[in-house]
């Protein structure tokens, strides 16, 4: 592992500047201190002994290209950032301070209902895999949680940890928060943001990753005003972000581990995806066109199954709507507006037939 | 080394116990992974394995930061 061994000279240098720890377990986390993306594979955190924390490190967007998140120019870019905050403390602090979240529900993953099978200590002597909680369940736990007391889900739980994209931003992977691209009419566009700029602060907070900008991120109500620092050509410019109620919704949770639960709940164990541009127009489909890639077979999963639903069908109408809407968005909508124990009526294609089709909500 | 291959070898090695996500064929041999990762970074002369309080009582004495690392 390149980090835990590293052979980058430079990477191996930075990292005797540091007290490393290496932590292989969600079990006994510390959930107000360690707050972090919990859908992730890769996380770090840049600290002071005194807990203060410096920045975080870890991002994700899909399952599949983890290059277009992290890289290892971008993570030695964050721990230089570190070390240059780190020699500014404690003088910084209180620029640091608002890094830190809340008090959480529980103080440890293993105090949810729903992972109390879990202890503290892994089971080295025995079946040591099977005795590691995942980060991931610490959300899925929240939202069993909220779903068993029939409590809303916020957005907050619903889109955890916004990708600049939200806002319109698209930064380099291998740099410390670099601008590469600003999306036309988008919220960091109305800004001001500019291709090149360097995101020195947000919201007051130092950044150092792609991961910080996402905890501010995470933390911003709706609507929100956000400031951002920024330098351009070697001067500091002030920035002024204005994101509305529903600023979170083009977030795709769809890779998320933790949206497990919600396909349970939401669309009895199927998982969908937007049927591609070349697909739609040889079919004829416009509009909502979600092809169901999976379905659950066993448990809670198989709701769908038990509905009728097969892999290969093609969801043209769900709940009424019929324009054209992301599984997230969907997923959302019946977070939204529906509750458990509701029939949601849903037409599909099988084939060249048309079908009508009633889903339970859990 | 190229940016992409230091990447993967960032997320491939050990166990992927953040997400749980791990090919079928790796699980097979999971619990030997873990104990293998653990026998291995015993003998690190940079890491501490799995003690976060440890780090910070060091980190108290030597002065330097500390990088906690999850996976």
């Amino acid at each position: 592992m390149q980090v835990a061994r590293p052979r980058d000279s430079k990477l191996k240098e930075l990292l005797k500047k540091f007290v490393c720890v290496r932590v292989v377990q969600g079990n006994a986390l510390d959930l107000e201190l360690f707050q972090f993306d919990y859908d992730l594979t890769f996380a770090a955190f840049f600290m002071n002994a005194d807990r203060t924390i410096y920045g975080r490190y870890g991002t994700r967007s899909s399952q599949e290209k983890p290059e277009r998140d992290i890289s290892m120019q971008g993570f030695v870019s964050a721990i230089e950032g570190a070390l240059e905050l780190h020699a500014s403390f404690p003088e910084n602090r209180r620029s640091l301070a608002d890094k830190q979240g809340g008090k959480p529900r529980y103080p440890a993953p293993e105090r949810y209902p729903t992972l109390k099978r879990y202890t503290p200590l892994l089971n080295y002597g025995g079946k040591v895999a099977q005795s590691c909680l995942h980060c991931h369940m610490i959300n899925a736990a929240e939202i069993e949680l909220l779903r068993s007391k029939k409590a809303p889900l916020p957005d907050k739980i619903l889109y955890p940890w916004p990708l600049p994209g939200a806002l319109g931003l698209q930064l380099s992977p291998a740099e410390r928060a670099l601008v590469v691209n600003v999306v036309p009419s988008s919220a960091a566009h109305e800004a001001g943001f500019r291709h090149g700029d360097r995101i020195l602060s947000l919201e007051g907070q130092p950044i150092l990753s792609t991961a910080d900008i996402q905890w501010v991120l995470h933390n911003a109500p709706a609507p929100a005003k956000l400031t951002a620092v920024v330098k351009r050509a070697e001067k500091t410019t002030l920035l002024k972000l204005m994101l509305d109620a529903d600023w979170r919704k083009s977030s795709d949770i769809s890779w998320r581990g933790s949206t497990w639960p919600l396909r349970r709940m939401g669309f009895g164990g199927m998982r969908l995806k937007d049927v591609w541009d070349g697909d739609r127009k040889k079919r004829g489909l416009e509009g909502l066109a979600l092809w169901v890639r999976h379905v659950g077979q066993y448990g809670a999963h198989r709701a769908a199954k038990d509905a009728g639903f097969r892999k290969g069908d093609i969801v043209i109408e769900f709940d009424g709507i019929r324009e054209r809407l992301t599984e997230s968005e969907l997923l959302v909508h019946i977070f939204r507006k529906r509750k458990a124990g509701d029939l949601i009526p849903v037409k599909i294609l099988r084939g060249n037939k048309r079908m009508s089709l009633r889903l339970p909500v859990r | 080394m190229t940016g992409k291959l230091a990447l993967t070898l960032l997320l491939s090695a050990s166990a992927f116990f953040c997400s749980g996500l791990l090919p079928a064929e790796e699980k097979k041999d999971r619990d030997t992974l873990v104990r293998d990762d653990l026998s291995e970074m015993r003998g690190s002369d940079l890491w501490i394995y799995n003690d976060v309080e440890k780090g910070f009582a060091l980190a108290r004495k030597t002065s330097k930061p500390v990088l906690i690392v999850f996976r």
